[in-house]
């Protein structure tokens, strides 16, 4: 379907680039008058006529742009006008071949960009296709440096976010920077009466349904010349629901002495609603994409390649085993901590600001369209694909704002402090921890501590990045139901012999920590989590 | 027809952390080779994104195209060789040839039982 779109679209634009090679010839505009009625879509255009003489004999023509469809925007038009008075000399662009057939202008070569939209499709599933059904040899494919392929699926993740900031960016400066800076700019526009000249609501169709916008026609006075505008406020774009439009479109036929607003630079701009509006909230949209572009980009680039590989061996031994290294050549050397103060792994704070961030910017998306859908039904004209289709993210909005409240309670549940002795445990040895639990630990009716070790992996699937964990080793070090033993204690453990010790590495992690649970009631429970390094057993003690 | 290959003392492939591995690395190509390097490296295996570690990293210095060199590489503490069921962790010795052209890789486990811990 890809290749298909591409084709059209390709074909299209191939009759572009063949205007751009006709013949430019001088030509006279008998008259050019704006039509207001053209199109329902576009409902202003220019209607011209020009005459120009070509080896030796004259035509005449009234085509301004090929495929030229007219435009939604009178400002447009009134350019247009301006540029084609009659009796004026200008330039049009003839066919050598045809010479009965001429333009006034070209189309723009961007429009040839459309043709990446539908190429993204054919290189995704001509990709697919080639991947799934390629051979490979086995010989060849048994070892491959690490190396290069770690770089060339970071290039590849650097092109694919790159493409979401680049899309993201491309739309969000026509839907929203450029209309908020255009209401910035209108603030000191001047304030002109004006007469209106049709008020009406413009129908736009296409596959997903009709959508509406404003599209009322005033004329006013500036400078002793008369200009007219249909440009109502600074959004673009239409939107579904009709009846908050018809009452501004019924307010302004009714209007006896409405005001515009003039750009004093070019008098032939100008606005009726110069307010932000919530329409323009739409704008904010492709922010997502810009967000997540530029989020994994960052990411992909903080994420360490393997520069060399002497920098590699120094990287794996400084990433907290470099004690035991160490160990390996002068055992009398080695640092251990005695005792460390275990940090919980994320905090009640962090928690909620992070759910706080994403109710708001989730609700925040989805309210856009569940103002629609609620215009829809108090005009009478509800869409319900819309209502069914926003259900689930309503829900999923719904949930995350009950997920606020929860953790605005948990900011107050009791805090356990945990000191491990020794600060890092060798497998085959015991360590202790000792607690104390601050704040309201009266209203803990359970409180455990387990030891647990788990896998921890991540990898890609699709577009996203999941993360796996399996648990190895999961022991109750302590339970009680006893508020007087909650405060503070301390317990013992082994490690046993034959287990595997802490690690990490980019992708691949086995976790050792200590669980503190507790259970409360009608009130969230607590569960921290403090991460404890097992050390490969101490070799220089077995020798 | 290129051969490459690793040879191990008394074809040792389980070893203790601090353990000295000895061993021969073997090539027969057919053009003058412009490096050749013997990695000792573990790697991660299973369902997360494979990681990579070069503990230890020789370059033999004779560029023949035919030759053998002989090697000693005091082998580090850990990690272990591993084996759970998402990920595991494989030692292996590597000989490449032209900063990966070509490469052969010789498994061997690392761990104070001399067999991988298995958390399965």
């Amino acid at each position: 379907m890809g290749a298909g779109f591409m084709f059209f679209i390709f074909l299209g634009f191939l009759k572009t680039i063949d205007t751009h090679s006709w013949q430019e010839t001088p030509c006279t505009i008998q008259s050019c008058l704006i039509i207001d009625d053209y199109d329902d879509e576009s409902p202003y255009a220019i209607d011209v006529l020009y005459h120009y003489t070509f080896s030796g004999k004259t035509y005449t023509s009234s085509t301004y742009k090929y495929n030229y469809n007219g435009t939604s925007d009178y400002h447009e038009v009134s350019n247009l006008a301006s540029q084609y008075l009659p009796t004026t000399q200008s330039t049009c662009y003839v066919n050598p071949n045809k010479p009965d057939t001429a333009i006034l202008a070209h189309e723009s070569l961007w429009t040839g960009l459309t043709i990446l939209f539908p190429l993204i499709f054919v290189i995704i599933g001509g990709g697919g296709i080639y991947f799934t059904w390629r051979k490979t040899d086995p010989e060849k494919t048994e070892v491959k440096s690490s190396k290069s392929q770690a770089g060339n699926n970071r290039k590849v993740t650097l092109v694919f976010f790159s493409i979401f900031a680049l899309v993201g960016l491309g739309i969000l400066i026509p839907l929203f920077i450029i209309p908020v800076k255009n209401i910035i700019s209108a603030r000191s526009w001047q304030q002109t009466p004006c007469k209106i000249i049709s008020a009406r609501l413009q129908s736009h169709s296409s596959d997903d349904g009709t959508t509406y916008s404003i599209d009322i026609l005033y004329k006013y006075q500036f400078n002793n010349t008369t200009h007219r505008s249909n440009r109502y406020n600074f959004s673009i774009g239409s939107s579904s629901g009709t009846s908050r439009k018809n009452a501004i479109i019924n307010s302004y036929r009714k209007e006896k002495n409405p005001v515009c607003y003039v750009n004093p630079d070019t008098p032939s701009e100008a606005v009726l609603n110069r307010q932000v509006t919530w329409g323009l909230l739409i704008g904010l949209l492709p922010l997502a994409f810009l967000a997540v572009g530029v989020i994994g980009i960052f990411y992909t680039l903080r994420k360490k390649q393997p520069k060399s590989k002497s920098s590699q061996a120094a990287r794996w031994h400084s990433k907290s085993l470099n004690d035991t290294h160490q160990s390996q050549h002068n055992s009398s050397n080695t640092f251990q901590p005695h005792s460390i103060t275990l940090k919980s792994d994320s905090s009640a704070i962090k928690k909620l600001l992070g759910i706080t961030f994403f109710a708001l910017f989730w609700n925040g998306i989805v309210s856009v369209f569940l103002f629609e859908v609620v215009e829809g039904f108090k005009n009478g004209n509800p869409d319900w694909f819309l209502t069914i289709f926003m259900i689930p993210f309503v829900l999923v909005g719904i949930g995350m704002i009950i997920g606020v409240f929860y953790y605005i309670l948990a900011l107050f549940n009791a805090k356990p402090q945990l000191t491990l002795t020794p600060g890092h445990i060798p497998i085959g040895t015991a360590g202790e921890i000792s607690w104390t639990i601050n704040g309201r630990v009266d209203s803990i009716q359970n409180l455990t501590i387990t030891l647990n070790g788990r896998e921890e992996v991540t990898y890609r699937q699709g577009t996203n990045t999941r993360t796996d964990k399996r648990t190895f080793y999961d022991i109750e070090l302590f339970s009680t139901d006893s508020t007087s033993d909650m405060y503070t204690g301390q317990i013992g453990f082994p490690i046993p012999h034959d287990t595997m010790h802490s690690f990490e590495a980019d992708n691949n992690k086995i976790i050792w920590s200590i669980i503190v649970k507790g259970d409360i009631k009608r009130w969230p429970d607590i569960d921290s989590n403090f991460t404890i390094t097992v050390l490969p057993a101490d070799i220089s003690q077995d020798q | 027809m290129n051969n490459l290959s690793i040879e191990i003392q008394d074809n040792q492939t389980a070893f203790v952390p601090g353990e000295t591995l000895e061993g021969t690395a073997q090539w027969q190509l057919n053009e003058l080779p412009k490096s050749i390097t013997l990695n000792l490296l573990w790697y991660t295996q299973g369902k997360g994104t494979e990681d990579v570690g070069i503990a230890e990293s020789i370059e033999l210095g004779n560029h023949s195209s035919t030759d053998q060199q002989s090697f000693s590489i005091t082998l580090p503490n850990s990690p272990y060789s591993y084996s759970g069921r998402l990920l595991s962790i494989i030692w292996a010795l590597e000989l490449i040839i032209n900063k990966g052209d070509q490469c052969h890789r010789q498994e061997i486990t690392l761990s104070p039982t001399g067999q991988e811990i298995v958390t399965n």
